[in-house]
């Protein structure tokens, strides 16, 4: 156990303890000691013993109430004393001579050296100075507190540096971050000895790396010494209104709300009110009103994305007169969007086998969000029930194909005439929504195609076949064939892995139906036909309508590659993957393009290299060698707000770094150069209202090719890549880019008192401006302890406590002899 | 026979042929329409014994499906063995009969298994006398070896086969003695329903267009019954729980209220 130590140099009365206890160690050169225990029993042991040891003394003890209460309680005290003797003895107490030294705390002086402190303040040319000013005139007071502990001064942006002494002045321009989070964490770790004592924070407090108040005062707490922070006030502040944090996922799902929260900030600008102006890829999707309430305000964006993909939202404000920093009215952040469901609309003329087994296929995949509407009762149906005893719902067709039309992924007509249900006004709507990107697929039937009267209607125009003076529904069985697009088409890779389609469509069924129509639209492509009927008529045909697709189906007899085929010893597998291609290939999933564009990172500090690499893939989605793959950058927010180096325009930030940042951040003005690709003839000067940047590969053997560009200016950007071989058009993709013309450290420069005041409460120091000089500095263990050698002593092995312990047994056995319990 | 010697006989029979042949001629018009072009055609299964007990119950009741709903479903009714590869062309099979069923083929009993695994949906009807007859015996023998360690269970009232095109609230048959369906349930589709009310009882029309049992208790309301019940099993088998599709549901519980 430890005692409390002697003061140093003070060993006589240790000497004289243990010439008592005839130990008589050589005490010379210990200045300390403490008693411990050396016996190196688990706990529970010594538990265990200590209760047995209660448990006897207390057994043996139930005679003495034969004698006088005062006799009684002298042999039971000598019975306990006896008892913990032995258990003390036990435990194999020993002294422990220890060498010890004081050794005196370190005061950590953190001062910010990120770019924030490079902005000027009412007093001051810069807050950096401000803070060396400030220093210089309190030198008498850090003399003082130099003596009492070593003073180390760090200057730190994302790390805490130590420096050589108190530097006169201090070159901020590369502090690209503040992270007072990682400064504290440093200096609290980096001791070279000597326990942290204090920690004085000079810093704007305008921490980069998302510190909140709760997360500054758990730090704080942590830190484990007093930290005085000194800081600036809001009059510090040079004028400026910035776009201060967009806070969103960056994720959300297609057709799903999105909520981004964008707080606004002003700083020394007379402003009650802000519009902020929500821009997806330079189109404004919305614009808010926000009151600023001491000079912070919060906007609050909800919209739906459509689709599916990368997308680069930008915020801003408009830029005001007077402002020191103007590229932090502006922030850009890229949202990937991502499938929720598929929203998948089937409408079935009546009930069939065909209908029922796409439904249990639709339904069995989780990632489906499916509704039907079968016609169970067409108008000319006998009626023999009230409505009451029927469980048919009306056919919602207004809301379907109006409010809700542009809500599903695809949209499904199965064998389904629109005449019986006045749907006429509604097929244009159709027709606009695949043209803006839906889907919509036709399958056969009685019903459907020209037998659905389509001929004609803006269904016609955005199917992959025409239909005026098509045959009628056939229903001859026969075998189709896949044309040389089917077979190289996902949507009829139907075989198993690897298995060429042609084989795995010859072990099927045959077909049953067929929709007769009179050719293809243009742009069409046929992928299975019938071998056997004069012009071989598509089976199923597809097309790009628009933004949208289309397919058709000509046939309602799929069903047999499923059922009939398992009848055949299938599993009916076939008919899984031809239905999972097609929604595939109908949502655009992306696995299936076979132009793909990686780019590691969506946004990128302005001197950063946009770097990416292209895949282009074959039919057979294996890597095409030498496909000719054009790469180009090119701006989106050239209409947007003041978007420096988007467009010819000078931005912003350039003239302003001049007066406000010292230089900082670095200038955008410079016209792009060092480019891989090659700049675009035609936009590429300085003269061009664009920028562009354009770059073309040739694909290696795994039909993968890298590209970057350098010292692209500021903007948002659509990397779009276009990928031929030979004459066949393979595809193209698209990315957003965005390069980020304001550094971190200027997006909100403004002081963040309430986090350098968290710190000081957390960790009892203190908060104070910067002008307002040092406080009394209150060290945390002013002198520590440091012990150099120890030696053990054992005490349980000595004469003089086997003496003692005989002793006091000895007297109660006496005693108890002679008080007659013997 | 001559026409003379038609034109002898007696006015009554003369005028019941008569009615036949209007009759067959009405039936086998639209019949001939819908073999080729239907979308639905019901086999029956095959077996030994009494397997069709009700010779004219199937294509009444298919006459009744096509006239009140969409269903374009062909008359004709396919008798086909479990053996036989063309099983899987018909995704609805109908198993009556009255009596014991001898064993099936341990080749039958795989088709079967195979049949009701990948989608298949049997509709299993007694005429037997008794509930728990030699018949029904037969069936839970021959089920049982069908798909082992799978038992009947009785249909809850609220399932979706009592709602699948008519609001269904009582059983329904030609007799009423087993006061509930059962059925088998693979993945949440029942894949085999099972009545002990002889539904084909109900069904089964001669060509005079008579009824050919009487139905009790509930006389022809029953018979109606009888027959919703019918259609709503074959809806069943060709739209699953589409009525159980949320869009539905508030419908159906305001009219079931």
């Amino acid at each position: 156990m430890p005692v409390p130590a002697f003061m140093p140099g003070s060993a006589r009365p240790l000497d004289f303890f243990l010439r008592l206890l005839s130990i008589g160690p050589d005490t010379g050169g210990f200045n300390d000691w403490r008693i411990v225990f050396t016996h190196g029993l688990p706990t529970w042991v010594v538990v265990f013993a200590s209760l047995l040891v209660v448990l006897v003394v207390l057994a043996v003890s139930r005679t003495l109430f034969r004698l006088p209460r005062r006799r009684a309680v002298v042999i039971f005290l000598l019975r306990v004393l006896t008892a913990g003797l032995v258990l003390t003895l036990f435990l194999r107490p020993a002294i422990e001579l220890r060498a010890v030294s004081r050794v005196r705390t370190r005061v950590a002086l953190l001062m910010d050296g990120s770019r924030s402190m490079g902005l000027p303040t009412a007093s001051s040319p810069s807050r950096i100075e401000a803070v060396l000013s400030e220093l210089s005139k309190s030198r008498s007071e850090l003399d003082a507190l130099a003596e009492r502990a070593v003073v180390e001064p760090y200057v730190f942006s994302d790390r805490a540096q130590l420096l050589d002494g108190l530097p006169s002045r201090l070159d901020v321009s590369d502090g690209r971050r503040t992270d007072l989070e990682q400064a504290l964490a440093d200096v609290a770790t980096q001791s070279a000895g000597r326990e942290l004592g204090a920690v004085l924070l000079y810093s704007d407090g305008a921490d980069t790396e998302g510190m909140t108040v709760e997360m500054a005062r758990r730090r704080g707490a942590k830190v484990g010494a007093p930290i005085y922070t000194f800081g600036f006030g809001r009059d510090a502040a040079a004028p400026d209104l910035a776009v201060r944090r967009v806070l969103a996922d960056n994720f959300a799902f297609v057709h799903n709300s999105v909520a981004m929260d964008v707080e606004v900030e002003v700083r020394g600008l007379d402003l009650d009110q802000v519009d902020v102006t929500l821009r997806k890829e330079g189109a404004v999707v919305q614009t808010k009103r926000v009151s600023l309430v001491e000079g912070m305000g919060r906007a609050t964006f909800e919209f739906k994305p459509r689709q599916v993909g990368k997308a680069a939202y930008e915020v801003s404000v408009p830029v005001q007169a007077g402002e020191t920093v103007t590229t932090n009215n502006q922030r850009t952040v890229v949202l990937k969007v991502i499938r929720d469901r598929i929203r998948v609309l089937q409408v079935a003329g009546h009930p069939s086998w065909d209908v029922r087994f796409l439904r249990e296929h639709l339904k069995r995949n989780p990632n489906i969000d499916l509704i039907s509407f079968f016609i169970l009762r067409s108008t000319t149906d006998v009626q023999k029930a009230s409505q009451e005893e029927l469980a048919l719902i009306p056919f919602p067709v207004n809301d379907l194909f109006t409010t809700e039309l542009s809500s599903f992924d695809v949209v499904i007509y199965q064998n389904f005439s629109y005449r019986p249900y006045r749907m006429a006004q509604y097929l244009g709507n159709i027709r606009q929504y695949v043209e803006r990107g839906g889907s919509f697929l036709m399958i056969g039937g009685d019903t459907a195609m020209g037998d659905g009267f389509y001929a004609g209607t803006p269904i016609e125009a955005i199917l992959p076949v025409r239909l005026a003076g098509a045959l009628p529904f056939d229903t001859q069985p026969y075998e189709p064939r896949l044309t040389p697009e089917g077979r190289r088409h996902p949507i009829l890779q139907i075989g198993e892995p690897g298995e060429p389609p042609d084989r795995a469509l010859a072990r099927l069924p045959a077909l049953r139906s067929i929709n007769l129509s009179s050719g293809l639209a243009p742009g069409a492509h046929t992928l299975l036909e019938h071998p056997g009927l004069p012009g071989n008529p598509p089976v199923i045909a597809v097309r790009e309508v628009g933004q949208g697709l289309s397919m058709v189906l000509a046939t309602d007899s799929t069903w047999y590659w499923r059922f009939a085929a398992v009848g055949q010893g299938s599993a009916g597998r076939e008919f899984d993957r031809f239905w999972s291609n097609a929604l595939r290939w109908l949502t655009r999933d992306p696995e299936l393009a076979r132009v793909r564009l990686q780019v590691p990172h969506s946004v990128l500090p302005v001197g950063e290299a946009v770097t990416g690499a292209v895949q282009v893939l074959g039919s057979d989605y294996r890597g095409l060698e030498g496909a000719k793959a054009s790469v180009r950058l090119v701006p989106l927010d050239s209409d947007g707000p003041p978007s420096p180096g988007a467009t010819g325009a000078r931005p912003a930030a350039a003239s302003s770094s001049e007066g406000g940042l010292g230089g900082l951040p670095p200038r955008l003005d410079a016209e792009p150069a060092g480019l891989e690709g090659l700049q675009d003839p035609g936009g590429g000067g300085p003269e061009s209202a664009v920028v562009r940047f354009e770059t073309e590969l040739e694909t290696g053997a795994d039909g993968r090719a890298t590209f970057a560009f350098h010292a692209v200016p500021a903007g948002t950007y659509a990397l779009r890549v276009e990928a031929n071989k030979g004459r066949e058009h393979v595809g193209w993709a698209e990315e957003p880019v965005i390069i980020e013309a304001a550094d971190v450290e200027t997006q909100a420069p403004f002081p963040r008192t309430e986090l350098l005041r968290a710190l000081a409460d957390a960790s009892s120091g203190q908060y104070r401006e910067v002008e307002d000089g040092l406080p009394t500095i209150v060290l945390r263990d002013p002198e520590r302890i440091e012990v150099d050698r120890s030696q053990r002593v054992p005490l349980w092995n000595t004469f003089m406590a086997v003496f003692t312990l005989l002793l006091v047994a000895g007297s109660e056995w006496w005693l108890r002899r002679r008080w007659g319990l013997l | 026979m001559p026409i003379r010697s038609c034109l002898r006989l007696p006015l009554e029979l003369r005028g019941y042929l008569a009615a036949a042949v209007v009759a067959h001629a009405l039936i086998s018009i639209p019949h001939q329409a819908l073999a080729e072009d239907a979308d639905v055609v019901l086999a029956q299964l095959e077996t030994g014994g009494q397997f069709n007990p009700r010779p004219d119950a199937l294509r009444r009741l298919l006459w009744e499906v096509t006239q009140r709903t969409s269903i374009e479903a062909s008359l004709e009714v396919t008798a086909i063995r479990a053996e036989d590869p063309k099983l899987f062309y018909h995704p609805l099979l109908y198993w009556s009969g009255r009596g014991a069923v001898p064993p099936f083929s341990d080749a039958a009993v795989r088709a079967l298994r195979r049949y009701l695994t990948y989608g298949g949906t049997i509709l299993v009807d007694s005429a037997d006398e008794e509930v728990g007859g030699a018949f029904d015996q037969s069936v839970r023998r021959e089920m049982g070896r069908i798909l082992p360690r799978i038992e009947f269970d009785r249909v809850p009232t609220d399932h979706v086969v009592y709602k699948s095109f008519f609001l269904v609230d009582h059983q329904a048959g030609r007799v009423l003695r087993a006061p509930y369906l059962e059925a088998i349930a693979i993945e949440k589709r029942y894949a085999v329903i099972y009545s002990q009310n002889d539904l084909a009882g109900a069904w089964a029309r001669d060509s005079f267009g008579r009824w050919e049992f009487d139905v009790s208790p509930g006389g022809e309301r029953q018979r109606e019954m009888a027959f919703r019940l019918g259609i709503n099993v074959v809806m069943y088998a060709l739209c699953l729980d589409y009525k159980e599709d949320l869009v539905h549901i508030p419908f159906i519980l305001k009219r079931r209220r």
